[in-house]
């Protein structure tokens, strides 16, 4: 029969959580980490009970946005997330010691389950997914296991970005995925260049305080409907 | 304490045949433990034995435990070869005893040198079979 029991669990470990929010730009390199490391912070400001799953297994950045050490989580009854500025995080660089992730896609599959299998979230408002880009086997399979997921998708204003979000969103209908909004990255209409980002990266307190921090903190009561 | 979450998952998933293929209630479950995770049979089976009783119909269910050996594979030259664990710290042992692939970060193929190469088998923990009454 050969079955993984890591797929029943990873639905027990999510019981808890109320809101996953998957966000996802489908092209490289628009922002997506920096926004959802700066979204997590913001809602965890706001009160909120707030986690953040570093997906990207070959690029994870979410560490070092937020300025984590190696750090082992806590093991009772699985993986507790250290708490950063207050958002539970989970990546795996807690698990690769500086070293690339030199995973194969089927590989890629088998971590981000087996993680999500052990991941002690507890009880979350919302749980921050960095995806990868693209629509590679990680991020289908993420979909798959993850069905309460909803893409927060990031964009930028070239129509390099827009031409792919597009298509994306015609997958992710034919896959049922819903899609809860959408944020426009540097953009005078969304969120601007913010040359101050750079100099912030590694320091959440900073990080809330950016020119992107503030613009995306005035859209979150009508993305979330808080 | 990661057996803890091993054995509610194999609880777990073992609750949801159940539910799927309408039995009244399990007799078995025969799980394998690959060496490359490298879980303690023994922990394993005791905590199972206490978290069973939190799945309705998996209560009486008897745990067979089979263990599997790490086989690699080269993808550059085509070796075969074991988990040999000399030279790894206990971080390195803790990251590949949660998520196995890691073990590709840490591991080399001892004839080429590549890193890039396969678990075939005795990666972590899966149900081969579980018994039941209809
Ligand atoms: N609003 C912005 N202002 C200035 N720089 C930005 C802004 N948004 C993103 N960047 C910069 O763009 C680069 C990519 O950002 P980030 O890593 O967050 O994107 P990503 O979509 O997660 O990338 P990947 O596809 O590689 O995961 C970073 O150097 C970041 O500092
Ligand atoms: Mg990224
Ligand atoms: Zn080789």
């Amino acid at each position: 029969m050969n079955l993984d029991p890591k797929v029943s669990a990873v639905k027990n470990r999510l019981k808890q959580v109320k809101r996953i929010i998957a966000v996802s730009g489908f092209k490289g390199g628009v922002g997506k980490s920096s926004i959802a490391c700066i979204l997590a912070l913001l809602l965890a400001k706001a009160g909120k009970k707030t986690g953040l799953m570093d997906l990207d297994f070959n690029g994870d950045s979410c560490a070092a946005i937020l300025g984590v050490k190696q750090e082992f989580p806590e093991e009772i009854f699985g993986l507790t997330p250290p708490i950063i500025s207050g958002v539970k995080l989970m990546t795996p660089a807690f698990f690769s010691q500086k070293k690339a992730i030199n995973l194969r896609g089927a590989e890629i599959t088998n971590v981000i389950l087996e993680l999500a299998a052990v991941t002690q979230w507890g009880e979350l408002d919302f749980l921050i997914l960095d995806m990868p880009p693209g629509f590679a086997d990680a991020a289908l399979d993420i979909i798959r296991f993850m069905p309460q997921a909803k893409v927060l998708l990031v964009k930028t204003p070239s129509v390099l970005s827009k031409t792919l979000v597009e298509r994306a969103q015609s997958v992710l209908k034919t896959l049922n995925v819903s899609i809860m909004g959408e944020i426009e990255n540097l953009s005078a209409r969304g969120l601007p260049y913010d040359d101050t980002l750079e100099a912030a990266y590694g320091n959440p307190e900073k990080l809330k305080a950016t020119p992107l921090a503030l613009a995306l903190e005035k859209q979150i009561p009508k993305l979330f409907n808080i | 304490m990661h057996e803890w979450a091993l054995s509610d998952s194999i609880a777990s998933a073992a609750k949801e045949i159940l539910e799927k293929e309408n039995l009244k209630k399990v007799d078995e479950i025969v799980v394998v433990l690959g060496e490359v995770q490298d879980i303690a049979a023994k922990v394993f089976a005791d905590i199972f034995n206490d978290v069973k009783k939190n799945y309705h119909g998996i209560e009486d269910a008897k745990l067979t435990v089979e263990t599997e050996p790490a086989v690699f594979a080269c993808l550059n030259c085509g070796n075969v070869f074991g988990l040999d664990r000399k030279g790894l710290n206990h971080a390195t042992n803790e990251a590949i005893h949660f998520l196995p692939e890691m073990a590709k970060l840490y591991i080399k193929c001892p004839k080429c040198g590549s890193v890039d190469f396969k678990i075939t088998q005795g990666r972590g923990v899966f149900i081969k079979e579980i018994k039941g009454d209809k």
